[in-house]
């Protein structure tokens, strides 16, 4: 009884604190949507390549022949993303200079005698060579390029074939070399046109019926995550030595006034939500639709009990500030990657999906999903409210468990 | 020696006093006294220049305060009401630490025979953990790091034992007689100010301190 | 200096776990995450439903091929259940190798052999795509190449059959595995094989780390800034401000000595490149740092809060600087981002940095503004 009066006072008195501190409400309840906004920002700025600001390539031909040029223009045709990536031709040290300059995001060298090689059945490396500053673009068209290799390797093989049997067929060097040259032709433009051999279909993802409806669900948990670390942290007092000891003398546990600060946050961050959501549900530039509120608010009050009480514990067992809320930043980082709201798990591999499925993140994500995005009817609760209640017990037992040690 | 004229301070439009003049030899002991809040700590830190009168002058050894602030601190011991040092740190640390910053330099056992004429002899210990009386003692300690000619105290013995106050008492009355330093402290016990001080200061004109300094027969300025 | 530097050890001497931890912090966490990531990213396979409606040698050599495609985990399905799962999202997209695909090679006829379902969310769909294809086209070029053979070969005594030129062509592209690409970054000393190219941008990375360790070993601003020691630092030898700024000059020695050290552990860890033109940029980063943290110091009076922003601030700069995240579609948008951001001019490896020079200019104003307050 005494403990539920000791909570009760410390629910007030966090509540006076925020009361006091109004002003620094608005700032709390911005910024994790500011960041958010701008991580989306320029992650949509990234991979909606714009065409005025294509990647730009430089190709550095050593060869000079036919057939390097008809490679390049493979190189420019070759994939979806050929819309995206303007080639120039250079000198190396022109390349060079660009690459510098950060000009250029990639270049690539043909080698002397590039052309007679591959003929004659000697080994080749085409190099492509990555600007550090532009370390995601390289790597795309290091992809492009590899795609565009394995068809090369492919056609040349076959051309080879056809050398072979020509030599058999005993024709003129002449003869032989024009077949040869038609035969590349043939084959790269047998290599542009081999995109007929898939029938695309292209399915209405549910999630994505309506992207906005999936990245809005995303960027909400992301949002309910960085609002409990800010708020959480926020509440957290400096209580000097005396007046710890103070309370220690009217029986004032640690684990009351970390249940108070919960509560308080909680409390919070559901009343932003509800501002949040308000605002969002009644903008006509979002479609976003949330029906089963009861639900979603079950499950998000499991998914914050559970990642507060790991704040808890992380606060009963660290003892710098600074340390505390490197560990608690930590964690609400790998909720929210763990969790699929920023990369889906499917692409996680399978040892780590094997794990991160009994996460409360995960767990809490999917259901999200579940009833946000497809309607779904039925809800396990279970799982989540295990963790749930597992995560406080732990805080209890450890937060007293403390206690107990202490002289 | 110290010699103030006509020194006046006051708060925005709140007066704290007026017109203080007095003058200290080498070898006084000065008691300044009066109610809480009566203007003793602006006082004294602006004898230890850490704020500025609004009017009058003072003077340190012919040096003014105003155009010769660096040199007259090289002068003057502030002791704090607060205690000013590194909880975390050992006396020894402590006093290490203030002691690379001073102006004089001082060895080791210098600084601990320091301790020693404050009898204060826990050397190793944290400050955190010290008694009042021995924070009192190391604060003063640290104080007199750079032989100082002019000691200016808040409160030296607030909230001590008999004995340290005792202690610190005798130490001062030593600084005095043997070393000639001029002394100017504050404090709210009669007996002690009687014991020690040549010259009493009241500031405020509470007459309740009025009457009891006359019983001292001491030689009294009021303010 | 040097007795400023005496100084800093007895604090030192008290504070070294957390001293050593927020020093190691950036360096450790950067080689941390770099691995672990890289790890991760290895391992990571694209979920890919795969539906063989024949079971002829060319359909389930195609498969076997796929499935020993490290980027793809194929998962086996009907051609509704693979609909169903791209739509739910619990494959990114699916392949149907087509009935009569064997015999459409044959033919020469390489339209619509493979049918596909993605959908908008399918991430890795045009590489899974692009690559089956290559497979595809392995074959039906070879096809090809038979059907070619045996024109040219056409009135000539002598002939060949479909298969043996099929059988020739896949031997001398084994024998002749001839054309590869090799990817290297341009700074780097040696090329990396493919797998170890990290999407991290290493010291990015690490200045982020690092200016959030910077900014919270530079809380003894905040510290030694305790009114009540104000009436001790009166009555030193040096001024305040020139205790404070003394101080600044220990603390940028020591974290640039722990720079160094961490840009050869990212020579030896993680084949950075080590030159003296990157010592020097290196300097200049980590005196802007410094300045900047210093600066952030002087505004706060308490501990925690100072900690918090602190930590906002690491964020902010962990998403606009372009270190974690590529911001290059940002700030070809938005050039004005680029001053703003600190951490710029260190990363684009510029010598001009207008950040250390407005810290420098408000320090030297702090420096010299006024008299001395407090002291």
């Amino acid at each position: 009884m005494n403990s539920i009066k000791h909570i009760l006072l410390f629910i007030k008195n966090n509540g006076l604190q925020l009361k006091r501190k109004w002003f620094s409400l608005p700032l709390l309840f911005f910024f994790p949507i500011i960041a958010v906004v701008l991580v989306i920002l320029i992650v949509a700025s990234f991979f909606l390549p714009n065409e005025n600001n294509p990647i730009r390539i430089g190709i550095v031909d050593l060869d000079q022949s036919t057939e390097t040029q008809m490679v390049t223009q493979l190189i420019e045709d070759s994939t979806q993303l050929g819309n995206y990536v303007e080639a120039d031709m250079m000198e190396e040290e022109e390349a060079q200079t660009a690459t510098s300059n950060n000009e250029i995001s990639a270049y690539l060298i043909f080698p002397k005698q590039f052309t007679n090689d591959l003929y004659n059945g000697n080994s080749v490396e085409l190099p492509v060579i990555g600007n550090p500053r532009k370390p995601m673009e390289s790597l795309l068209i290091h992809e492009i390029i590899g795609s565009v290799v394995r068809h090369i390797r492919a056609s040349q093989a076959n051309i080879s074939t056809i050398n072979e049997y020509a030599k058999e067929l005993e024709m003129s060097d002449t003869q032989r070399n024009d077949l040869i040259l038609e035969q590349f032709q043939e084959f790269v433009l047998y290599t542009l046109g081999s995109n007929q051999i898939v029938n695309e279909n292209e399915v209405t993802n549910q999630a994505t019926s309506s992207p906005i409806q999936y990245f809005t669900t995303g960027a909400l948990f992301i949002i309910l995550t960085t609002w409990l670390l800010a708020i959480y942290n926020y509440l957290h007092a400096n209580n000097s030595k005396q007046i710890k000891q103070r309370m220690y003398l009217y029986g004032v546990t640690e684990l009351q006034q970390i249940i108070a600060k919960m509560f308080v946050t909680l409390i919070t961050v559901f009343l932003f939500s509800v501002i949040l959501l308000v605002i969002i549900l009644e903008s006509p530039h979002f479609d976003f639709e949330m029906n089963e509120w009861i639900k979603i608010t079950l499950i998000s009050l499991f998914y914050s009990i559970s990642l507060l009480s790991i704040f808890g514990i992380l606060e009963v067992l660290t003892v710098s500030y600074p340390l505390r809320l490197l560990c608690q930043s930590f964690l609400a980082l790998v909720s929210i990657l763990i969790s699929g709201a920023v990369i889906p798990v499917i692409y996680f591999p399978f040892w780590l999906q094997d794990i991160i499925t009994y996460a409360f993140p995960y767990e809490a994500f999917y259901w999200l999903t579940e009833i946000i995005l497809h309607n779904r009817i039925y809800t396990d609760y279970l799982p989540l409210l295990m963790i749930t209640l597992a995560a406080v017990c732990t805080l209890a037992g450890v937060s007293l468990g403390k206690e107990r040690i202490k002289p | 020696m110290l010699s103030v004229e006509s020194l006046s301070k006051s708060y925005g439009k709140k007066e704290i006093f007026k017109d203080i003049s007095f003058s200290v030899q080498p070898g006084n002991i000065i008691g300044l006294v009066g109610e809480n809040g009566a203007g003793k700590s602006t006082l004294l830190s602006i004898l230890a220049t850490l704020q500025s009168p609004e009017k009058g002058s003072i003077a340190l050894f012919e040096l003014d305060y105003k155009s010769k602030k660096r040199e007259v601190r090289k002068h003057i011991a502030f002791v704090p009401q607060d205690i000013a040092l590194w909880e975390d740190l050992t006396v020894e640390e402590n006093m290490m630490f203030f002691e690379k910053l001073s102006w004089k330099k001082k060895g080791k056992e210098e600084l601990k025979q320091l301790c020693s004429n404050v009898k204060l002899d826990r050397w190793n210990e944290r400050v955190k953990t010290l008694s009042g009386g021995m924070k009192r003692k190391l604060n003063l300690a640290v104080s007199l790091i750079h032989d100082p000619e002019l000691l200016l105290l808040d409160e030296p013995t607030a909230g001590i034992d008999l004995k340290s106050r005792k202690e610190i008492g005798n130490y001062l009355k030593k600084l005095a007689l043997e070393n000639g330093k001029m002394i100017i402290y504050t404090s709210h016990d009669m007996d002690e100010i009687t014991n020690l001080c040549d010259q009493i200061i009241c500031i405020g004109e509470d007459p309740f301190y009025q009457e009891i300094l006359t019983e001292t027969g001491k030689n009294i300025l009021s303010f | 200096m040097i007795d400023i530097l005496k100084t800093r050890l007895i604090h030192w001497k008290k504070q070294w776990m957390s001293l050593l931890f927020w020093l190691a912090f950036p360096t450790i966490g950067t080689i941390l995450i770099i691995y672990t990531t890289t790890a991760i990213q290895q391992d990571s396979q694209v979920p890919v439903g795969i539906v063989l409606e024949e079971n002829t040698p060319l359909a389930s050599e195609l498969y076997h091929t796929i499935q020993q495609t490290p980027l793809i985990r194929v998962v086996d399905v009907t051609e509704a259940e693979a609909k169903r799962k791209v739509e739910t999202h619990e494959l990114d997209s699916a392949f149907i190798i087509q009935e009569g695909y064997e015999e459409k090679i044959q033919k020469g006829n390489r339209n619509w052999l493979i049918k596909s379902y993605t959908s908008d969310l399918s991430f890795a769909y045009t590489p899974v795509k692009e690559m089956i294809i290559s497979l595809v086209q392995e074959d039906t070029g070879r096809t090809k190449t038979a059907h070619i053979v045996r024109q040219i070969s056409e009135g000539s005594s002598k002939q060949w059959s479909i298969e043996e030129i099929i059988v020739k062509a896949k031997e001398i592209q084994q024998e002749e595995n001839l054309l590869r690409s090799t990817f290297s970054f341009a700074d780097g000393e040696q090329s990396r094989s493919e797998n170890e190219v990290t999407i991290w941008n290493t010291w990015g990375l690490w200045a982020v780390l690092s200016a959030l360790s910077t900014l919270l070993i530079f809380d003894w601003v905040i510290k030694e800034r305790k009114p009540i020691l104000f009436s001790r630092y009166a009555f030193m030898r040096f001024s305040v401000k020139s205790y404070f700024l003394q101080n600044l000059l220990i603390y940028t020695i020591i974290l640039f000595i722990i720079d160094l050290t961490t840009a050869y552990l990212f020579h030896v860890f993680l084949n950075e490149e080590l030159t003296l033109n990157w010592a020097v940029l290196l300097f200049i980063h980590r005196l802007t740092m410094n300045t900047t943290a210093f600066l952030i110091g002087l505004l706060f009076r308490q501990i925690l809060v100072y900690y918090s922003v602190s930590f906002v601030i690491a964020l902010f700069i962990a998403i606009i600087s372009g270190a974690v995240l590529p911001n290059d579609g940002l700030t070809s948008r938005f050039t004005w981002l680029e001053i703003l951001n600190p951490l710029h001019s260190f990363l684009n490896e510029e010598w001009m940095n207008p950040w250390i020079i407005v810290c420098v200019v408000l320090i030297a104003i702090w420096k010299t503004r006024g008299v001395e307050s407090h002291a």
